[in-house]
């Protein structure tokens, strides 16, 4: 059996809980083995390698010795293993509790299970990234915090609230734009407010604001094929902030654009959520931009898909991308969470 | 560019209708068989005068254009219909797909056994051969609309009406538009067909007229006014067409 990671230093771990006070409510209940505060533990990159394989069971018994050699200590990266309940919901934006989703195949009488026990919160004004292998059910997540479907078993909640149906407080936004061509852009940015029994005027108004927001205010009047892919997705994302969400779920939206392209608008996005203070959570493919966004990252194991990690990202200046992409740290994250993924997609 | 094109085309038209007027001659071919351009214009000008010509172009006309608005109304109803019903479309689709498959042509004979020599007749074949196509595109692209687009909607709150007005119908007028450019061609054969089978008036009644006076000048003016017909109808979706998808972006110039 291979080592879990040492136990470490103690008091680290207290006072980074202490840093974030609103985490102190958070309660263990699947992981009684960890110490007392102990879903915040260092970790080196070393033991991780060595620990990959037993991860799933390692959820259960880390903390529970202490038999790992010394190691040098590249990085120290904090994790929590989720499995907590909120004692207070109101703290939360969204939150998964033991969420798992099979879906029935054509045909069959099986279901396949898309994710399994997901567990996870994200507080108000926090940006949470989900990578994960490709087809593990990262876009389930999605569509289930957007309320188009149930969970099979699991509650979802956003602001406190259970999501039984589609509802306003989500915001979504794809890889596709989805913009409709016959109307204006403005138009569009109006679309999502249609439903809310808002006066013309009154739409056009925020949308406006919204556009402004996100630097289109001299393109209302053109229609999505006169504009360049990243503005397309910047107007996906004005339309996005006009319902004023509680939350809103990236999906992927950069990965259509070019290298540049995609730059530029990772950081403008980044700058726009951070100034709104928008909940975000995204999902994304590009481990560098999970790293160069996000405050925190949880990792999701192949299907069924899990939470097997959360990673916090301790970089300066989220929302500045630009500053962000220099710190020496960022690389190691992006290298760790390579790890990580890889020997999960080696079964391909 | 453009100018030489045209001259070439009229160059063509001229070389065209000259072998028209003088090589019937040249093989001593019978003008019931086929006559020349001067005989053919002759015989216009005869038929406008003392056979009602325009009467019977505008009772074509008529029943062309409601044929070709009842059959495209009728089919786009059908096919968002089918389109917004799975269990609708699976129940209903080989029926349509059989009733697809038949010569629509071949029920004006019946028609006329149950209607008479009326109107009736014609403009039923016409809405019949209407309707399939447009049913199919209409049907085609509710099929085809993104889901990812309904999912935002509905996570918008949008109702099912809603969604309906604002993303299914405008999704599928292109495809729409594309069915009634190849009706506004069929619409012309159906009211013909009935027309010929059993009628006394409009331009297919001319045409069996002609036939059977062996006055072929009589069906060539005949068939060159209804496409004339078919060549306005076209020419009027391919104008709304332009106007209602400007959002689509051409290739400029071909």
């Amino acid at each position: 059996m291979s080592s879990p990671p040492p136990l470490g230093a103690r008091r680290e771990n207290i006072s980074a809980c202490m840093q974030q006070p609103n985490l102190i409510i958070l309660m263990q209940t699947n992981c009684s083995n960890m110490n007392k505060h102990g879903y915040i533990q260092p970790y080196s990159f070393t033991a991780a390698k060595r620990e990959e394989p037993r991860r799933k069971q390692q959820r259960l018994h880390r903390g529970r010795t202490n038999s790992h050699p010394a190691e040098p200590r590249t990085l120290t990266i904090k994790r929590r293993v989720t499995g907590y309940k909120m004692m207070n919901s109101l703290t939360t934006a969204l939150e998964f509790r033991g969420v798992t989703k099979g879906f029935s195949l054509p045909n069959s009488a099986d279901t396949q299970v898309a994710i399994n026990d997901v567990n996870f919160n994200i507080r108000p004004g926090e940006f949470v990234a989900i990578v994960g292998p490709s087809g593990c059910g990262k876009s389930t997540i999605l569509n289930m915090t957007a309320g188009l479907y149930q969970p099979s078993s699991g509650e979802v909640y956003v602001s406190g609230e259970q999501v039984t149906r589609p509802n306003s407080h989500v915001g979504f936004m794809l890889q596709k734009d989805l913009l409709l061509p016959w109307r204006t852009i403005v138009g569009n940015v109006e679309f999502g407010l249609e439903a809310r029994g808002l006066g013309k005027a009154e739409r056009r108004e925020i949308a406006l604001r919204e556009l402004k927001r996100c630097q289109l205010e001299g393109f209302a009047n053109h229609f999505p094929y006169q504009l360049s892919g990243g503005m397309r997705q910047r107007a996906a994302l004005a339309r996005t902030l006009a319902i004023n969400p509680a939350i809103v779920l990236l999906d992927e939206p950069f990965s259509a654009l070019d290298a540049q392209t995609k730059l530029l608008l990772q950081q403008s996005f980044g700058e726009t959520i951070q100034s709104a203070g928008i909940t975000t959570l995204l999902i994304t493919h590009d481990l560098s931009e999970a790293v160069f966004m996000a405050d925190r990252i949880l990792v999701l194991s192949e299907r069924p898909a899990t939470v097997i990690e959360e990673l916090i990202v301790e970089l300066p200046e989220r929302g500045n991308l630009l500053e962000r992409r220099k710190a020496p740290r960022a690389a190691e994250y992006i290298s760790h969470l390579f790890d990580l993924l890889k020997l999960e997609t080696r079964g391909l | 560019m453009n100018k030489n094109y045209t001259g070439a085309t009229l160059t063509f038209a001229l070389l065209m209708i000259a072998g028209w007027e003088y090589i019937p001659g040249l093989f001593d071919i019978p003008a019931y068989i086929i006559p020349t351009f001067s005989e053919t214009l002759a015989e216009l000008l005869r038929m406008y005068q003392s056979e009602a010509l325009l009467q019977h172009t505008l009772s074509t006309l008529q029943m062309t254009l409601l044929g070709f608005i009842i059959g495209s109304i009728l089919g786009a109803v059908l096919g968002f219909a089918l389109g917004s019903s799975p269990l609708l479309e699976k129940v209903v689709s080989p029926y349509i797909l059989a009733l697809q498959i038949a010569p629509k042509v071949a029920f004006a004979p019946l028609f006329i056994m149950w209607f008479g020599y009326t109107a009736w007749p014609k403009l039923l074949v016409t809405i019949l051969i209407v309707f399939f196509p447009i049913l199919v595109n209409v049907l085609q692209s509710m099929k085809n609309i993104d889901r990812d687009m309904i999912n935002l909607a509905r996570a918008y709150n949008l109702s099912r009406f809603q969604i309906f007005m604002k993303i299914e119908l405008p999704s599928s007028l292109p495809n729409l538009l594309a069915g009634l450019r190849i009706c506004a061609t069929l619409a012309v054969i159906g009211v013909t067909v009935g027309e010929m089978v059993g009628g006394n008036t409009g331009l297919g009644f001319l045409i069996s007229y002609g036939e059977g006076q062996a006055n072929a000048a009589m069906v060539f003016n005949a068939i060159a006014l209804l496409t004339v017909i078919g060549i306005l109808l076209y020419s009027l979706v391919v104008w709304a067409e332009n106007r209602i998808l400007h959002y689509i972006p051409r290739a400029e110039h071909r």
